[in-house]
């Protein structure tokens, strides 16, 4: 899952490079080097460019759940642990942590001499300040953690008393969306519920100004101190190399693509489209990174959901192969797969149960147990958006042609986002959902899984998902995995399909420059002029 | 004269409360609220109805109107939700990108609409007029999404001319501002090329057919002195006319041109508003616009004495 980008020495920088620390250095080291003679100001850009794909209702790093918020608060804020390329727990603002026998207590030191961008020292009650705001306003936290609070216990200690053993905390903690940044005391106290408006975290890059719907611009900041370990992912070494960044909100696909080709850009997300125009250029390089799950969730309140079933009729008529076609246009950016998780993440990864329903395109079968459920041929709703690169609608359009293949009155129901969230969470006048969802590290971070989303309201469920929360060692996460994907597979209140992937263009004069699962990470980054 | 511009100043504000109203209703119509889209997909319903309380959201739609209404009354066109500042302020900024380029396409389209159009008239069926039917017809059928894709692939990609998209404020200097908006000008004023030079050569051809053009001939009056001083100076109400009718709608309608070359504009801000739910910007700026549209017209109206002293305004007359 880590599609870790190993950085390429261009020409220009070759002389450097060589000089420096070999082939397989990663241009943070290399940045301190600067002084090394081979290497003059100038011959790097000062300022990175990277344009972003949808404009942001607020950087608060705890309320929003966009993937753009996240993108761009990692730069300035930091979290207790960090996740490293293969999606592990490592230290970040605490130096250590430990926890009890029975996983239910937790201290955590914060490291020493870690600074805020106001120029104040971090101490462990903003840690406790900030991770219980964050507690308060996400929900994914608030299932975690109940209402146990994050308490100080001296200057640099932090502890937490939960009601059952938590092993998945670590994982909330370090989860790189809505995540658990550490703010001063005073700011997350004081926040307003739209968000806070000012900007202050302990990360490699403070915050400079917010031009709304134009750009986000940061620059270095120079008392910086962070852990001394090769970079991997959000953990390690941040050496900040370049000294800004600017995020450019350019919503428009072509237009991101144009001005990649005119040079204004150096990274780029690529259409199958476009693919042709810089597939074989010298100066780019082409990579092919997993970016979201495709799943088919049903409202389990309707008449024609709540019938198990009905749910299976579905289940049968899926032909994963040509809906994953279907919606990602390109044999080369799918992969099947049965578990809620990447196969990569292989504490987690579970095929159990799956056998039964996943990929059968039985369509005999999908008949039979239709009806079985006793369906009348009335309309079933599939609700469904335009909006975000039709990922919703494709979805909606192959699934719906695969249901009326067997009988079903398939209808698409499409709206505009905002109005698709609220007839969602309503659950009422839809039936089926489907669409593209980031993949987490763990099973209970399954936004669909919760009960306000489709409408699981299952106690059974509710219990397997626990379990998976509490499960410490790897035998208990495999067990509570498989028993978790076994009883979906079985009750089927959500139907995955497959997983896709994306093309990123990345031109050669970018060094150090990582992604993890799809997400920039740019503090050690620069660009060869 | 007086008793015409009242008259006028009333029906357009009879247009102004009758549009607000339409807004507002359209808005409180229209499901989904700014509190869902802020807080995203996990928010849960408590959640959800703490921010719309916090955010005043709660409160019947009446209640709603009036308050605005008072507010707009008093110069107060609301606080955004989305972008955190008054909206007279973000309208203020949004608008100099979206006048700049409809300044700069109805330049760009008077001086390529009506030399061509004044050519097309005095020799009908020349190369003149096949060219202003050619630019016409592409300026209609040719979508403005397509003809500025067309022009950012040759002029920015290809040719690197201009930038591909962005936008400069004036602050960075002339030039570079002028860079980014030539494009999009560009792509919005063909349209208008076609317009203004169809209703131009008409005009001016009709004109040109009148008796007292042949008298000015026969007075031996220059062939330029007859087209320009007379043909053209004829043809300025209904020219004005369009030009007006046309800047109005290059205001409101940069919404494409806006999007593709990312420009903060009013057409972009609307969008976004809209697809966020930003009530207090999608009524201020849509009764903004409006008010801009009518005032335009209001002026060209009272331009046309002075264009064509022919012209008498009478309240009974054109009101």
């Amino acid at each position: 899952m880590s599609t870790h980008r190993r950085p390429r020495i261009t020409s220009a920088a070759i002389l450097a490079a060589t000089v420096l620390v070999g082939g397989t250095a990663l241009a943070g080291c290399a940045a301190t080097d600067t002084t090394s003679g081979t290497d003059t100001t100038g011959a790097y850009a000062d300022v990175i460019r990277y344009p972003v794909t949808a404009t942001i209702p607020t950087l608060d790093p705890h309320i929003s759940p966009s993937g753009v918020v996240a993108n761009i608060d990692a730069h300035i804020y930091e979290t207790l642990v960090a996740q490293d390329e293969s999606l592990a727990p490592q230290p970040a603002l605490a130096e250590s942590w430990t926890t009890s026998e029975d996983g239910r207590s937790w201290t955590f030191t914060i490291r020493d001499g870690v600074l805020f961008h106001n120029g104040e020292q971090l101490t462990a009650a903003d840690v406790a300040a900030s991770l219980n705001r964050w507690k308060t306003v996400t929900a994914r936290a608030q299932t975690l953690l109940g209402d146990s609070e994050f308490q100080v216990a001296d200057e640099r200690t932090v502890t937490l008393e939960l009601a059952q053993p938590q092993g998945d905390l670590l994982a909330q903690l370090a989860n790189p969306l809505q995540f658990a940044a550490i703010m001063p005391a005073s700011i997350a106290e004081n926040a307003p519920a739209e968000g806070v408006t000012e900007y202050i975290g302990t990360g490699p890059y403070q915050f400079v100004e917010w031009n709304v719907d134009r750009d986000v611009r940061l620059t270095r900041f120079d008392d910086y101190t962070g852990v001394d370990t090769e970079p991997s992912g959000y953990a390690g070494r941040k050496d900040a190399p370049t000294q800004d960044i600017t995020f450019d909100f350019v919503v428009d696909s072509a237009t991101r693509f144009s001005a990649f080709l005119s040079g204004e850009y150096d990274f780029v997300d690529v259409t199958v489209d476009n693919l042709p125009q810089v597939e074989g250029q010298d100066d780019v390089e082409i990579t092919k990174e997993l970016s979201t799950g495709y799943v088919v969730v049903f409202n389990m309140t309707s008449d024609f959901a709540s019938e198990l079933s009905s749910r299976e009729a579905v289940a049968a008529a899926i032909d994963a192969d040509d809906f994953m076609t279907a919606v990602v246009s390109d044999p080369e950016l799918y992969r099947l797969n049965p578990s809620y998780v990447y196969e990569e993440n292989t504490a987690w990864w579970s095929d159990a149960g799956s056998d039964a329903f996943y990929n059968i395109a039985d369509l005999d079968l999908a008949r039979e147990k239709l009806a079985e459920s006793g369906y009348d041929g009335r309309e079933i709703h599939i609700l469904t958006s335009h909006d975000y690169g039709e990922v919703y609608y494709k979805s909606a359009v192959i699934l719906q042609s695969q249901l009326q293949a067997i009988g079903v009155n398939a209808v698409l129901d499409i709206y505009d986002y905002a109005t698709l969230i609220q007839h969602r969470n309503s659950l009422q006048g839809w039936d089926i959902y489907a669409g593209a969802f980031l993949v987490p590290s763990t099973p209970s971070q399954l936004l669909y899984l919760t009960p306000n989303y489709g409408g699981a309201d299952d106690p059974r469920l509710a219990e397997l998902l626990d379990a998976t929360a509490a499960a410490i060692s790897e035998a208990d996460q495999q067990a509570s995995s498989a028993a978790l994907e076994e009883y979906l597979w079985e009750q089927l209140p959500t139907i995955n399909v497959g997983d896709s992937y994306g093309y990123r263009a990345v031109r050669n004069s970018v060094e150090g420059y990582q992604t993890l699962n799809g997400a920039p990470i740019l503090w050690n980054t620069r660009i060869a002029e | 004269m007086l008793r015409y511009g009242l008259a006028r100043l009333l029906a357009l504000l009879q247009v102004i409360v009758v549009m607000s109203i339409v807004v507002y209703a359209l808005i409180y119509a229209m499901p989904g609220d700014p509190a869902t889209v802020i807080l995203g997909d996990d928010a849960t319903p408590e959640q959800i109805a703490e921010l719309r309380a916090q955010l005043g959201l709660d409160q019947p739609a009446w209640l709603g109107y009036l308050d605005w209404v008072s507010a707009v009354l008093r110069g107060d066109l609301g606080y955004s939700i989305f972008l955190r500042a008054p909206v007279a302020e973000v309208l203020g900024e949004r608008i100099v990108p979206t006048v700049s380029i409809a300044l700069l396409a109805s330049f760009v389209s008077v001086i390529v609409a009506i030399p061509l159009a004044l050519a097309a008239a005095r020799r009908q069926g020349g190369a003149a007029d096949v060219s202003l039917t050619v630019v016409a017809m592409l300026g209609i059928a040719v979508p403005g999404f397509l003809l500025s894709l067309l022009l950012v692939r040759v002029f920015a990609v290809q040719l690197g001319w201009f930038p591909v998209a962005g936008y400069a404020s004036p602050d960075e200097g002339p030039w570079t501002f002028l860079r980014y908006l030539v494009l999009p000008a560009v792509a919005l004023g063909v349209v208008q090329v076609s317009v203004l030079g169809r209703i131009t050569r008409s005009s001016v051809v009709d004109v040109l057919s009148s008796s007292f053009i042949t008298v000015a001939r026969a007075k031996g009056v220059s062939p330029a002195g007859v087209l320009y001083g007379h043909g053209l100076r004829n043809a300025l109400v209904p020219i004005v006319t369009v030009l007006a009718g046309s800047f109005g709608s290059l205001l409101a309608g940069a919404v494409v041109v806006e999007t593709i070359f990312n420009i903060p504009g009013v057409g972009q801000l609307i969008v976004t508003a809209i697809s966020r739910r930003d009530y207090p910007v999608i009524q201020s700026t849509v009764l903004v616009i409006a008010l801009i549209f009518v005032v335009l017209n209001f002026v060209v109206d009272l331009l046309y004495p002075l264009l064509d002293p022919r012209i008498r305004l009478t309240a009974g007359a054109r009101a």
